[in-house]
């Protein structure tokens, strides 16, 4: 089940990356989005999968595809730069940056295992990883995190109405 | 190694969040489009969050679950705001194409 989920997943983001047109990149990025939703099922993660399936697939997307359809210009993306010199670095930067991350991974894999510290104060009802737990812990540990979120996200909401009555320009 | 291969456990997830995170670095770095760069913007989020949530299964801790879930909000905030400077660019340059950004003053 995992590997199916996996391979679909690498697919469809290699499916972004590589393709010309913008709204196929979009529509692979939503199954990308389902995919991984499903993978948070998989890890018993049911709330943020269901999040993750109405914030991305549902909010985010709507919005990328509203931009791409207002604005519609097929003509550009995916031009390779014109140093030749430059690809390789940008392959390189990512493939050091990668076998980094997973050297380090497997390098300390052995003692991956003694690092992982349970929380103690709420694993006696954190046992199924539900719904429950998650708020149990989210309005007693992170309550102060919770609501600086809702101030910061009312900011966000005045500053993008802010930057789209703006007519692109503080002098005009 | 077949061990290895049945048994799924925190190595796999990681390693699938490795690699999804090179895939959104990669067309991060070769995109030219803003919208394409947000996209592999929230294909690295993913991945992170990937790796967030296997933690918090495997080590029985739910705090992974709830730093996913800020995470998730300010990646939402993040594409609003992003996508609204998008389209400010876009109404005064009629591009989307990154590299008109270095000609901007002021």
């Amino acid at each position: 089940m995992f590997y199916f989920f996996a391979i679909l997943l690498l697919f469809s983001a290699i499916i972004v990356v590589s393709t010309k047109n913008s709204m196929t990149a979009i529509l692979a990025l939503t199954g990308t989005m389902i995919v991984q939703a499903f993978l948070f099922f998989l890890l018993k993660a049911y709330f943020l999968g269901a999040v993750q399936l109405i914030v991305y697939t549902g909010a985010v997307m709507v919005l990328f595809v509203m931009v791409i359809m207002i604005f519609n210009n097929d003509k550009e993306v995916f031009k390779i730069p014109e140093p030749p010199m430059s690809v390789w670095l940008k392959i390189s930067a990512v493939a050091w940056f990668s076998g980094l991350v997973s050297g380090i991974f497997l390098i300390s894999k052995n003692s991956l295992h003694l690092t992982l510290v349970t929380d103690s104060n709420f694993s006696n009802l954190l046992k199924d990883m539900s719904i429950n737990g998650l708020s149990q812990v989210l309005f007693t540990k992170y309550l102060l995190a919770f609501e600086v979120m809702g101030v910061f996200l009312l900011a966000i909401t005045v500053g993008v109405i802010s930057i789209a009555k703006s007519r692109g320009g503080t002098h005009e | 190694m077949s061990n290895f291969l049945i048994a799924v456990g925190l190595e796999h997830y990681l390693i699938l969040s490795i690699l999804l995170f090179s895939i959104g670095m990669l067309g991060f770095f070769f995109h030219k489009s803003i919208i394409m760069l947000l996209v592999c913007l929230e294909l690295m989020l993913n991945a992170v969050n990937l790796s967030f949530v296997a933690f918090s299964h495997f080590a029985n801790n739910i705090s992974g679950q709830v730093m996913v879930f800020f995470a998730m909000s300010i990646a939402a905030a993040e594409v609003g705001v992003g996508l609204a400077i998008a389209v400010l660019f876009f109404k005064k340059k009629k591009s989307f194409d990154i590299s008109e950004v270095e000609k901007i003053k002021g």
